[in-house]
């Protein structure tokens, strides 16, 4: 096969290509994206919020009942200690049922995150075992309430307390972080698609003439990914070893500036090429 | 001279002999292409395989230019939303409300909760909820609308301040 035949074939060729390019309306030259790019409405956001549990509080009037009772004349002091154990008990086993239902809320706000990866469902399993856990103490503590007296009560409501500002309340603010950390991961999955094709253009654009500006530009957005997907690594670390919630939200907030400024210097690259490119 | 004499001449013209002989020596020297059945038939396949290669040619050249080969850098073409502006400025927008998030003040919304009848888990939701529902809206604003209802309910106590007078 000469050498005109083989140019005869790679110009038919050439020439089927941009016909069926023509009649297809050349799709390689419209903007695409890159990658699934969240969008900056709602959707970007788990809106799965739970529901909120409706007038489950206690009122002042509710706990002022208490001094009425202990205050009531017509009662005799054994009247009076039973209305008022009586009262106690209701009292704190509405507090405990709207309790219940925060744990309720928290578990389907739980449920909202996006989890695709075997460690975010390990997380998430993690978390819901901890609520599961939250509820059996509560559980636990309105059924002492049974043979209570009003000190026994009181115990029990203090013994809550503590347990809510200990150990239920971290708990919370870990689902919290979870939730949020679990919503970035789509905006790293994006940032990576983006940080890859910027990587081919510039090095397709530094192929045919070299440019400092354009490198320059874009190893810091390329050190600034980095550090955000340490920051990342380091805040899922941190959910996975239960660390406390304050220093894994500070690891997020991290992950999240540092991502911010790779799009910062996207935005500086980005302005670079498209002076480099023919008008 | 007639026409009729004159092409009576012309057939009397001979060749040279010498010349002949030569031409005819050239002419047997020459080597002559057989054409056999077997010869047309990988024609044929040639032909074929000619036609194929530039049906496959054409393919590549269409997957190159519609950008199938995006895995692979070097036939990967250049993306033009690496310079469009509007894709990044979607993205960037994306994490700025992440960052608005997780700067909202877990402890200050339960302390607004406090106040409140809505559960602690219910409000650190609930502004997830309101911003993400109000993506322009800023944190500090979202907070503010939830402090804002919550004095509507200033006689309500929360869970933790409720089991706080029970305790006493």
């Amino acid at each position: 096969m000469d050498r005109a035949r083989l140019i005869g074939i790679a110009g038919m060729a050439a020439g089927i290509a941009c016909a069926a390019l023509f009649v297809s309306g050349i799709p390689a030259v419209h903007a695409d994206t890159a990658g699934a790019v969240p969008t900056a409405n709602a959707d970007t956001v788990s809106t799965t919020t739970p529901a909120v549990v409706p007038g489950c509080g206690i009122s002042k009037d509710d706990i002022a009942k208490i001094a009425a009772v202990q205050n009531d004349p017509t009662l005799t002091p054994s009247e009076e200690v039973v209305a008022e154990l009586a009262l106690r008990k209701q009292l704190i086993g509405q507090v405990v049922a709207c309790a219940q239902n925060e744990i309720a809320s928290l578990r389907t706000f739980l449920g909202s995150a996006a989890t695709s990866t075997s460690a975010e469902t390990q997380i998430e399993r993690q978390l819901q075992g901890r609520l599961d856990d939250a509820s059996n103490f509560y559980t636990i503590e309105l059924g002492k309430l049974g043979t209570a007296g009003i000190a026994g009560t009181k115990a029990v409501a203090s013994d809550v307390l503590a347990w809510r500002e200990g150990t239920y309340a971290p708990l919370a603010a870990q689902v919290n972080d979870f939730v949020l950390w679990s919503g970035n991961q789509e905006l790293f999955a994006t940032a990576e698609s983006r940080m890859t094709q910027t990587q081919q253009a510039v090095s397709f654009l530094e192929s045919a003439s070299s440019n400092a500006d354009l490198q320059n530009a874009f190893n810091a957005a390329y050190a600034s990914f980095e550090s955000a997907k340490n920051a990342n690594a380091a805040a899922q670390n941190a959910l996975q070893q239960s660390l406390p919630p304050d220093q894994t939200l500070v690891l997020i907030k991290q992950s999240l500036d540092s991502l911010q400024s790779t799009y910062q210097q996207f935005f500086s690259v980005s302005g670079i090429i498209q002076k480099l490119l023919p008008q | 001279m007639k026409l009729s004499q004159i092409f009576a001449q012309f057939r009397r013209i001979d060749p040279d002999p010498q010349y002949s002989e030569k031409s005819k020596r050239v002419i047997l020297a020459h080597p002559r292409e057989t054409v056999s059945v077997r010869g047309a038939g990988i024609m044929v396949f040639l032909r074929a395989l000619e036609t194929g290669a530039a049906l496959v040619l054409a393919g590549f050249f269409l997957l190159l230019a519609t950008g199938s080969f995006s895995r692979n850098k070097y036939l990967a073409p250049v993306r033009y939303s690496v310079i469009d502006p509007t894709g990044l400025q979607a993205e960037a927008q994306a994490i700025d409300i992440q960052i608005r998030l997780a700067n909202l003040d877990y402890s200050e919304a339960t302390s607004t909760a406090a106040q409140s009848t809505t559960p602690v888990a219910g409000t650190a939701a609930h502004l997830f909820s309101l911003a993400a529902k109000d993506a322009s809206s800023t944190a500090s604003s979202t907070a503010t609308g939830i402090a804002a209802s919550s004095t509507a309910s200033s006689t309500s106590l929360s869970v933790n301040d409720a089991l706080q007078a029970l305790s006493q």
